[in-house]
């Protein structure tokens, strides 16, 4: 690789951390239009309701940590956070599920540690495991995919299932997520092959849910392009989790699923574009990147597939954070003029 | 060997001895902020756990158990367990002395620690035979180690972080702590 020297004068390109975040929220719409598409618009409820969460509590822990309320309001990351916890949860979920999770994402994950730019978790990913552990029987209703449930969920159907306690409609509309289905299936020792060709699979994965991943990877790219994350954390991602899924898929075909199907069901793009490349809390070595990312797709198949979770990326996600530092260390550049050891 | 490896990622990650039976905390918060130093004390560790916990096994099948002294158990251990950590230090100070030169300093943090007495305890009531004590040792003492290290390098991080005056020292650590053990609990049936 060629250095390239630019000599100055330097221009900004007027870029900033609300402008990321901003770009960022552009770039979710793709999977968040795929979403409505396929299960109506219960998400967008869920999205409003985090991050109107997120923005209160920030603004409360702002008030009592006596730091300029403006400044770090308008620089949007209480509200990506919102966004990204709402992507993970399902669209059914009750609000005061979603209030706790983005209090702990918030206070705890962000605000005791200093806040933006000092957080070593996720504060999404913390809430949502947060959450997950806490509430493990709320968190497993989904909705069905189109082809299962005759019918749709209706947006009066979303509100009086998230605003109240038990909604009886809740069990006629709800099923398992393709990961989770095919781990329950394949418990009962049935084959990928015979699970798969249940209506609740599509092309490649979950039916519907492969092609809102499709949308999330869109956005990504778009991120890519305009350089708002970099290259190597999702490109690792991606291919630790085709390469370890690849390897277990050609040993045994019955028992473990295509590399596809891991890599467009659940949260995986998602993570490897948006929840992996969060400047904050990933590794700022370009090789570290590389580790950081391999870590996660590798952690996130281990849990997926001998894990008692269907789906492992919020736990890999908080694993490699707290990798992060110690990879920092030994990924480190050498300043000019230090001997090597 | 299938059971031998999951008793050994059981130990290691589902029930690592910090992040689930909460052994030893004191041992990781008393290390340094050097990367290396939390490494010295994973080796330590890693010599010590297992020739220990094979030991406490077979003392307790051909002593504890035919006299039927089982609730001297915890007495007993306390004294063999510094015995053995003693006898292990001058047999390498004898036979291997640079691994004794980077464990030497923890041997007095390990000397009378709950993460190695419990970790005894625990093998006893799980686990049957010499080898898989064995690997249990190992995998707790990897896990202890994994922990140590993450932790230790995380604390430097976070001690140079804005946090508010209520949480600085002992309890941003032990939320740290919180949260690496919630991320832990994604290993939960793995073994």
């Amino acid at each position: 690789m060629t250095e390239q020297f630019i000599s100055s004068p330097h221009k900004h390109d007027g870029s900033s951390v609300s402008v990321m975040m901003f770009r960022v929220c552009l770039a979710l719409l793709p999977g968040l239009l795929a979403y409505v598409w396929f299960f109506g618009a219960g998400i967008l409820i869920q999205c409003m309701l985090a991050v109107g969460f997120a923005i209160a509590i920030e603004y409360l822990m702002l008030k009592m940590r006596k730091r300029p309320v403006e400044l770090f309001l308008k620089d949007g990351s209480a509200i990506v956070t919102g966004l990204l916890f709402a992507l993970c949860l399902s669209p059914f979920t009750n609000w005061w599920i979603t209030l706790s999770g983005i209090a702990f994402a918030i206070i705890i994950a962000k605000h005791l540690y200093g806040g933006l730019g000092y957080n070593p978790f996720n504060p999404a990913m913390a809430g949502y495991v947060f959450v997950l552990l806490c509430f493990p029987a709320q968190m497993n209703s989904w909705p069905a995919s189109p082809e299962v449930a005759n019918t749709s969920p209706a947006l009066s159907d979303y509100i009086s299932i998230i605003f109240s306690n038990g909604d009886s409609s809740l069990d006629a509309l709800s099923g398992a997520t393709a990961l989770s289905q095919m781990k329950s299936q394949l418990g009962m020792m049935n084959m990928v092959s015979e699970i798969r060709i249940e209506p609740m699979f599509g092309h490649f994965a979950g039916a519907g849910w492969e092609w809102i991943s499709i949308g999330f990877m869109l956005g990504g790219i778009g991120l890519l392009v305009l350089r708002v994350i970099k290259w190597q954390i999702p490109l690792a991602v991606l291919i630790s989790m085709l390469g370890i899924s690849m390897i277990f898929n050609t040993y045994d075909s019955d028992v473990y699923a295509s590399p596809l199907f891991h890599l467009c069901s659940g949260g995986t793009l998602l993570c490897a574009f948006f929840i992996a490349t969060d400047p904050v809390t990933a590794s700022t070595t370009p090789f570290g990147r590389l580790l950081y990312g391999c870590l996660i797709g590798v952690l996130a198949y281990i849990i997926r597939c001998w894990g008692a979770y269907p789906d492992g990326i919020a736990f890999a996600v908080l694993l490699a954070n707290a990798c992060v530092p110690v990879i920092d260390h030994y990924t480190r550049p050498k300043v000019v003029g230090e001997v090597g050891s | 060997m299938t059971e031998l490896f999951l008793v050994f990622i059981a130990a290691c990650l589902a029930n690592n001895l910090v992040l689930d039976y909460l052994l030893g905390t004191s041992a990781v918060f008393a290390v340094s902020r050097k990367i290396e130093t939390a490494i010295g004390l994973s080796i330590a560790m890693l010599v010590i756990l297992p020739v220990t916990s094979m030991f406490t096994y077979a003392i307790n099948l051909c002593i504890l158990t035919p006299f039927d002294l089982e609730f001297l158990r915890l007495l007993f251990f306390v004294i063999l367990v510094s015995l053995i950590v003693l006898l292990i230090e001058k047999i390498l100070k004898k036979y291997w002395p640079i691994l004794h030169e980077k464990t030497a300093v923890f041997i007095p943090i390990l000397l009378v620690n709950t993460s190695l007495v419990g970790a005894v305890l625990i093998n006893i009531q799980q686990n049957q035979g010499l080898i898989t004590s064995l690997f249990f040792g190992i995998g707790s003492a990897s896990g202890f180690g994994l922990v140590v290290v993450i932790f230790t390098a995380l604390r430097d991080r976070i001690i140079v972080s804005d946090i508010p005056v209520a949480f600085q020292g002992a309890s941003i650590m032990l939320i740290t702590l919180g949260i690496l053990s919630m991320a832990f609990m994604g290993f939960t049936g793995l073994a």
